[in-house]
Order: C-alpha cells, then structure tokens, then sequence
C-alpha cells in the first residue's frame, strides 16, 4: 500500500479535478470551447505555429476542441493536471529518493487549476508546461555534463520557439538539475549556467529584432490568456512553484521519525489549498449564466425555464436568455413577469465591443428574423476575441445566416472551414447539402420561417429605435408572433403603455386562445390609469 | 562502383517519372477548365508571380502545358493544384515576353484524362509596378481585429509587415497609399491615443496630427502632390449604420466633410471656399499628375440617413497653385452626379495623365459595400467614358491604384463570394482597351478559400518600403508633430 501512496494521491487529485470540471464547471468548459476553431489542415498548424510558441498554442487549441463534450475536457483537464505533477514528482525525487515530501508535488497543478477557473485562461500554457517538463526531465537523464551543456544552450532557444516564455523554467530546473541532482560544479556546468542564464535574459530581446511582436509578450509568452495584457503574477505563480518545489525537496530535511505527522501535515494542506483554490477560483455567476447561454445555443428552451423556475436569473444575459425561450416556447406574453425582469436590456441588450454578449443577442435576433442584425452581432463577437481565434459557433451562425439570405458563396466558404473540424464536421456536411438548393432550405422548418420573417425591404437598422424595429419586422409577417411580443414586451418594460395599447390589437393576426395574462394587466392597469381607453 | 550509381540514378528518374502523371488517351472536352483563381484568357505582365491555381473538381492529376513558339512550360502533378516552379516560370516569361501563350490543361478524373479547351495569356511587355501594399481586414462591421499592412511583392510571394496591430496597442489603421508609386512617398494613419499620421516622405518617416481648428477631423482620405512637399486629404465625419435586408451589409456616410492642402515642409494647412462649404461634402481628393489641379468629389447635403439614396457624388476639379499653394476660383464639374444619375468614389488619374478611373455606385460614399459598384474609366482628353464592361462584375468593383508606367492598375473586386475583396490587375494596352483582370497569385492556390480577410486599398509601387512594423512601432511612441 505504501509503495502505491504517491499513485493514490495522484489518483484521487485526478478525479477531483475530474469532478470539479465535469459537474461543478462543465459549462465554462463548453464556453472556452466556442471561441476557437481547431483545424486538422496543414495551413493550421503552419498559421499557429509560426510565432513564438506556436507549438504549443497548437497543442492548446486542439485539446481545446474537446471541450465540446465538458466530460471529456475533464478528463483531459485532470489527465494533464497529474502529468504536471508526475513529472514534477519524478524530477524532485530523482534529486532525493528519500523524501516524505512528496505532496508539495501538488502545488503547481493545485495552483494551475485555481487558474483554469478563469475562462480565460488557455490549455497553451498546460501543454507548454508539460513540453517544458519533459524537456527537463532529458536533461536529467543525460549522464555526461558536456552533453548536458550542449542540450541546455541548444535545445533552450528551440523549447523558446515551441512554447514561449515558459522555456526559463527548463533553464532553470536544467540548473538545478545540475547543482543538486548531479552536483556538479565543473566547467560544462558553469558553461552551461551562465548560458543558460544568458539565454533567459536576452533570447527574447533578440528575438525582438526578426519577430514584429511586443518586447513584453515575447518575454512573457502568447497564448496563455485570452487577453494579451495579463499580470506577470499570473506567469510567476506557476513557474516560480515548479522550479522551487524539486528545490524544497532537497532543501528541507527529511522527518523520517515523523513520517505520519509529516505526511498528515501535508495532506490537510494540500486539501486546504484546493479549497482556497476552489473558494479563490470557483465563479457561480459565471457558471450560470454560461449554463443559460449553452443552453440557448443548444435550443433547450424549456430547460431554460426550469432552470428560471428554481432560481429567477438576474443578469442581463441570463434574463435575455430566459426571454428568448420563453417566447419560442409561446409563453412570454402570459409568464415573462413571473420571472425577474430587469429592463429592455433583458429582452434586447445593447450591442457592446464585447466578444460574449453580442453573441447571446445574435441568438434573440436569429430567432426573430432580423438575419441580418443577428449576422452582425455574431461577427462583431468574432472579432472583439481578444486572441483573435476564429471561433466555431460564429462560423456555424455565419454559415446559417448567409445561407438563408441566399449567399451560398460565402456560406460555402464557412461550411468548408467548419468541414475540416471534427465536432462542426457533421452540420457543415448536412448544411452544405443545402447550398444552392431552394427547395432544400425551403423545407427546412428554421431556415424557411427565418426567410418568410426577414425583412424584405431595405431600412437602416436603429438600435436607438427597437420598437420600431421590432414593428416593422412584425408588420412584414403577421404570423410572426416572436416579434409581436418582443414589442408588446418592450414597451411593457419601457412604461410605454400607449404605444403598448396602441399595438396591442395587431395581436390579432397571431391567433391567440386567450388574452394572454399580461396583457390582460397591462389593459386593465391601463383601464385604471386612462378609463377613456377602455 | 560508378556503374552502381548510375543504374540507382536511373531507378530513381525512371520511379520518379513512373510516378508522375501524364495523360493517356484523353478526351478532349469544350469546357474551359474549372479553375480557381479564373487566369483563362487573361493579358498578365511578364513579372508576375506563378499564376498558380486548382481546379474545382475531383481531379487526382493534372497536366498544364504552356507553350509559346518554341518555349514550353510544362507540369505535372498529382491531386487538383498546381503550384508553378518559381525559375521555370520566370524562364518561361521572359521568353514569352510580348507574345501570346496557349495552356492546355488536362486533369485525370476516375482514372479518365480529360483534355480542356486551350486558354491563352497574353504576356504584355508593360511591366507592372513589382510591389503591392493593402490592409488587411476582416470585412466587419463595427469592430475589428487583427489589422495589419502588408507590403507584397507581386513578382514572387514575399510579403511584410507595414503595421501590426500588435505593436500599436490594436489601434485600428487606415490604408497605406504612394504618392508618383515611389516607395520613398507614402502615408498611411493609425488611430488611438498615441495614434497619428504617419508621413514617409524620402525613407523619412514623421508621425503627424494633420489637423488645426478649421479642419473637422485629422486627414481621411489622401492624395500626394507629385513634389511630394503637399498632400490633398479629405476630414470627415464617418457614420457607419446596417442594413436590415439581405443583399446589403454595411452604409457608411459622412455627415460632415471637406477637402484641404497640407503643405508637409512648413506644417501648415491650406483651404478654400470651394473646398469646405458648409453645405456640400467633398471628399476623395486627388492631384492630377502635373500637380496643377485637385479632383475630388462632392454632394450636396441631404437629410441622413434618411435620404441616404439621394446623396450622389459628383466628380470635380480645381486648380492649384503650388508656388503659393493658392486654389482656383472655379469648380468643374467633369461627371454630374445628377444628370448621371450615379455617385462618384475613389478617382485617380493614371500617371501619364491620360485615364481617369473611378468607382460609381447607386448613391453614397462607400462602395466596397454596394453590389452594383463599379469602375469606370474616362479619358481625359476627349471626355469619352468607358464602362470597363470587360472589367466589371456583379459584385462591387471598387477602388483603384494605377502603376507608374499607366498600363496597369490594381483594383479591390469582392466578385468571388460578394464579401472577402481581393486585389485584381487590369492591363490597359496603347489604344486604351481594357483587358480581362486577374487576381493576385498565390504560393497555395487554396489560399483564397480559407483566407478570412479581405484586401483593402491595393497601391502598387515602383519598389520596396524603407521602413517595417518595427520602426513604426518606434514612431508611435513620439510625440506627434502638429499644424497650424
């Protein structure tokens, strides 16, 4: 059993990142995986492996395609987590066989995980970590020192180019490595420190000069967060762990006679640190309102509701997902104010340069007809992506916008993209069979409502003037009783009631059993308010 | 031993060519082939870059023979692209120089050879300026991202960065336009906080704020002088807004703008009258060859963007002093938007003075978004207008940039998809007769169909920038230089 204890522990850290992320976190795992597009084309992994550590963004984007299916993110998430500390554990005790300190091993991945919580955080640096360890761990097992020298000052400025700037913590461990595992403090080894610590300071300098990137980034490295200007803390926390833990191996003495205790110790606090990760790291708010966007995306209307039903959302996102599915379920017009309603910003929110909310606003537009607005907002969310990926979802929406306004050319364009990924692989070759094939889309129950609800004479679109909008799209078709209550929703939430009387008999053409329950407030408030109007 | 080595050669040449594909028995069909990009029946000059291409079906070989007199270029190739060998093809050029060339292609489609009808190039002896910048852009909306300028070498696939986003703070850029195509003139804006105008005038570069009470926005679209010492810009106030119907995407229009000279020596800006009415908008200028006048174009002001149908620009011309930088007190007006019934964008005269090339659309000041727009040419010495029909598509065919020798220009065309423009050459020959344009080549011939980006302003110039992103990185972080 106490042979196996490491494995144990690795065991169980395994599954309680798998856990966390499969149940507790799956919908930020859905979410990163929208704002990409892994593509299995040599054009691919020559485009992301151009740059400074291309290889490793390379390997990021396509682990990243598999959070399409979160339970299998987890478990990648969780396998690579424990690799890390393997591979930390297996350089540490190289250094000192003899150690009952073996669950410091944990600390970078504990401190890794605490950072995936952040849905911005990139898998680059997870497979840039686990290059830059596997390099480290050649380094150790080459026995002769001017060997070792060789591979430092070679092989370093290669690890630059595969994963960036991560490739000081192979310097680094490369010398500690050479000072406390082999001990040697001869020529090579000083050789190969000094160029080593050469090659830490000014290979990226120098690299400033051929490569047109920012001075900082070439230092710190690309791809390891959504934004380009990220805290240098958010780098060092992880690099500065990973080369001080084999440090601490060696530098802390052994507590053979307090074994237990030692170990005891350890394990409350590595336990304490996950939970001060988790406590640190954990966003609930985000989680939900990524649940209702995935949930919008997928077009689980009534899951929305049960989920609105247990908890009222809040947000403006979630309140204009909850709307969204309240009408294409039919019951925004008698239930929408059994829920929370913040304002018209909950039904229709305001464009913004922001790479998530206009992507939920595209959805509502879709639904209503406005292709056109709904294509444009999906575009804007494709280009205000702080890493400038292209991303899967906008391309899909993209492909359903131009194919129903009949661009077939430039749909075909997106679809062959979407075809050379292997999660949108199957909606671009079912869609392309749609291209050019009136009677085709025509059949099709989405698409052909869409092209009877679009507008079909030309008007400039005013976000300053929805209700208008909402009007005139209503007015093109009668029947499209989306657009009819997303007015009459409008200017309930606006206190428009004399544009909401006004409108109010329009609802006619839509076929109502019943007049639904908010109106019949909305008119009997009305008859209170203004008896004339009765 | 020697013997060994030769009889391995041999298998290897003899493997080698076993394996390359070569019609057997083919059929000969009437179609052109289905090729992408389209370089059938096209004038092209002799300093290209290999017109590679694929062709958009299921060949698993293909075979393209050049022949010219005694001159052959052949290749053969499994799958359906062909990528010419760079030597060979400038080889080949240069023999077939001023000739015309015929190219039979055959692809081998489920194991059948099919031979297409023959094409020809024609290979003009006109050189075509050997470098082409343009920005390139996502066509989006509001937002963008990923900007950059690109200087590329038309004769080969190298390519550079003029400005990365990445080293100024992902501020949006302006396009890069030449002055006389000269390398050594050129400008383009960066915006943003420490953003300006930057001016590259004899490998010099300045980082300017062209701009002083009068003027209503920092310069927005450009002409140089052919001293160099003055640029004509336009200021304007730019609205973009979208439409809700299908076939259109994007309107912008200015609510404000005018035309003024700005004199690059002495910092000072210069303007008239006829130049910044209040109740007209002039925009697009440009010089005339000689310097000696200012063209541009002008609409009056309608009620926007409610009537945005009803603002047409027409194309004018002043005269210019540029000895004591004074204007003309006369407006001509050389293409009347209302008789016409067309609004006016984007002229440029050719460098020999002689064609006048311009964009007209329905109505409006922004082209690159109207299916309908077009190029047209006038000649300046009779006034005839040519219609450039053989030139046009159904797609927007828009702004243009002429090379030095005046025998070719590079023009945007989204004629491929109606979205993502691509640069496209046109060869005007000695009577003045438009030929049938081509598209940029590329390295990878499925370069087209997985770029996201569209070509914005493609300006050809007679060589390569002195600067690169670099330097103006650098440039950005100066103070800008102002005017009065």
């Amino acid at each position: 059993m106490k042979q196996y204890i490491n494995q144990i522990f690795s065991l169980v850290f395994g599954l309680a990142v798998f856990t966390f992320f499969a149940f507790f976190y799956q919908y930020h795992l859905y979410y990163q995986e929208q704002y990409q597009l892994f593509l299995f084309t040599g054009d691919y992994f020559t485009q992301m492996s151009y740059h400074i550590g291309g290889l490793a963004a390379y390997l990021g984007s396509f682990l990243t395609q598999f959070f399409y299916y979160p339970k299998l993110g987890a478990i990648i998430i969780a396998i690579l987590l424990v690799i890390i500390q393997e591979l930390i554990l297996f350089l540490s005790t190289m250094m000192k066989r003899q150690s009952y300190w073996t669950l410091l091993t944990f600390i970078p991945s504990i401190i890794y995980w605490n950072m995936l919580c952040d849905e911005n955080t990139m898998m680059t640096g997870v497979a840039g970590l686990i290059i830059t360890l596997l390099a480290a761990s050649l380094y150790m097992l080459i026995e002769n020192g001017w060997t070792r020298m060789v591979y430092l000052i070679a092989f370093a400025p290669l690890l630059y180019v595969m994963v960036g700037g991560v490739y000081v913590v192979f310097i680094f461990l490369s010398i500690v490595i050479e000072y406390f595992y082999f001990e040697n403090a001869s020529t090579s080894a000083i050789i190969g420190t000094v160029g080593g610590v050469l090659i830490a300071v000014f290979l990226p300098y120098v690299c400033s000069f051929f490569v047109q990137a920012p001075l900082n980034r070439l230092y710190w490295g690309f791809d390891w967060y959504r934004f380009p200007i990220v805290g240098i803390g958010f780098y060092l926390s992880i690099w500065v762990s990973v080369v001080l833990v084999p440090i601490l191996f060696v530098v802390i003495p052994d507590m053979k006679k307090h074994a237990f205790f030692c170990t005891t110790a350890q394990f409350v606090g590595v336990v304490l640190l996950i939970v001060f990760a988790l406590y640190n790291g954990y966003n609930k708010q985000k989680e939900e309102i990524m649940n209702y966007d995935f949930l919008i995306r997928s077009k689980q209307w009534d899951k929305v509701i049960q989920k609105a039903q247990k908890k009222s959302p809040n947000t403006p996102m979630s309140v204009a997902d909850l709307n969204l599915a309240l009408a294409k379920t039919g019951q925004m017009s008698d239930h929408m104010f059994d829920f929370f309603q913040r304002d018209p910003q909950g039904l229709l929110p305001d464009f913004q340069r922001d790479f998530t909310l206009p992507l939920v606003t595209s959805e509502i537009y879709y639904q209503l007809g406005f292709v056109n607005t709904a294509q444009r907002y999906a575009f804007e969310a494709m280009e205000a992506t702080p890493d400038y990926q292209k991303s899967g979802r906008v391309l899909r929406r993209l492909a359903e916008t131009n194919l129903i306004n009949g661009e077939y050319k430039v749909a075909y364009k997106y679809l062959k993209i979407l075809q050379k990924s292997l999660f949108y692989r199957k909606f671009a070759n079912r869609t392309m069979a749609l291209l050019w094939n009136e009677k085709a889309i025509n059949a099709d129950p989405e698409y052909a409502w869409l092209r009877k609800c679009r507008p079909q004479k030309d008007f400039l679109f005013s976000e300053a003037e929805k209700d208008m909008m909402l009007g005139t799209l209503f007015v093109h078709n009668r029947k499209n009783r989306m657009a009819f209550e997303y007015l009459m929703a409008y200017y309930l939430l606006t206190g428009n009631m004399q544009q909401f009387a006004k409108c109010f008999p329009l609802g006619k053409s839509i076929g109502y059993d019943h007049v639904p329950y908010t109106y019949q407030q909305a008119l009997k408030y009305l008859g209170k308010q203004m008896p004339q109007s009765k | 031993m020697k013997t060994r080595f030769y009889y391995i050669l041999v298998w290897v040449i003899g493997a080698f060519v076993a394996c390359t594909p070569r019609p057997k028995d083919a059929n000969k069909v009437s179609a052109l082939p289905p090729m992408y990009p389209d370089y059938t029946d096209i004038t092209i000059p002799y300093n290209i870059a290999p017109l590679n291409f694929l062709l958009r079906n299921d060949a698993d070989a293909i075979e393209v023979v050049a022949q010219c007199g005694e001159s052959v270029l052949q290749i053969n190739k499994k799958g359906h692209e062909i990528c010419f060998p760079i030597v060979a093809w400038k080889k080949f050029m240069n023999e077939a120089k001023g000739k015309t060339t015929e190219v039979k292609v055959s692809a081998r489609i489920n194991g059948r050879w099919l031979q297409y009808r023959t094409f020809k190039w024609q290979i003009a002896t006109d050189k075509i300026d050997p470098y082409l910048s343009y920005r390139l852009i996502e066509p989006d909306y509001e937002v963008w991202n990923h900007l950059q300028l690109i200087e590329r070498c038309v004769e080969n696939f190298e390519e550079h960065v003029i400005c990365d986003h990445n080293l100024v703070d992902n501020s949006c850029m302006n396009c890069h336009v030449y002055g006389n195509q000269d390398p050594k003139l050129s400008l383009f804006y960066v915006r943003g906080k420490n953003g300006g105008t930057v001016l590259n005038r004899n490998g010099k570069l300045r980082k300017l704020n062209i701009k002083n009470s009068q003027t209503i926005s920092a310069g927005v679209y450009v002409g140089f002088h052919p001293s160099g010492r003055y640029g004509v810009f336009s200021s304007n106030i730019i609205i973009p807004a979208f439409h809700a119907v299908d076939s259109k995407r994007l309107e912008v229009y200015d609510t404000k703008s005018d035309v003024f000279v700005a004199d690059f020596d002495s910092n000072t800006i210069y303007s008239c009258p006829q130049l910044s009415d209040s109740t007209v908008l002039e925009t697009f200028p440009t010089f005339s060859p000689d310097g000696k006048y200012i063209y541009f174009c002008a609409a009056r002001r309608v009620n926007l963007p409610k009537e945005i149908k009803k603002l047409k620009y027409s194309l004018c011309r002043i005269s210019f002093n540029a000895a004591n930088h004074s204007f003309g007190t006369k407006v001509d007006t050389i293409y009347n938007a209302r008789l016409k019934g067309h609004s006016v964008c984007h002229p440029k005269v050719s460098p020999d003075g002689k064609w006048l090339v311009y964009t007209v659309a329905d109505y409006g000041t922004f082209p690159i978004w109207h299916r309908e727009a077009d190029l047209q040419m006038m000649n300046l010495q009779t006034g005839a207008i040519d219609r450039l029909a053989t030139v046009n598509s159904n797609r927007s065919d828009t702004y243009h940039s002429w090379s030095s020798n005046s025998r070719w220009f590079v023009f945007a065309s989204k004629r491929d998809d109606g979205l993502y423009g691509k640069p496209y050459f046109c060869y005007i020959d000695r009577a003045g007769k438009a030929h049938k344009p081509f598209v940029l080549p590329q390295k990878y011939p499925a370069f087209y169909d997985d770029n996201l980006k569209s070509f914005n302003i493609p300006e050809l110039s007679k060589g390569k920038l002195p600067f690169n992103a670099v330097d103006i990185e650098r440039l950005m972080k100066k103070e800008n230089e102002k005017f009065k």
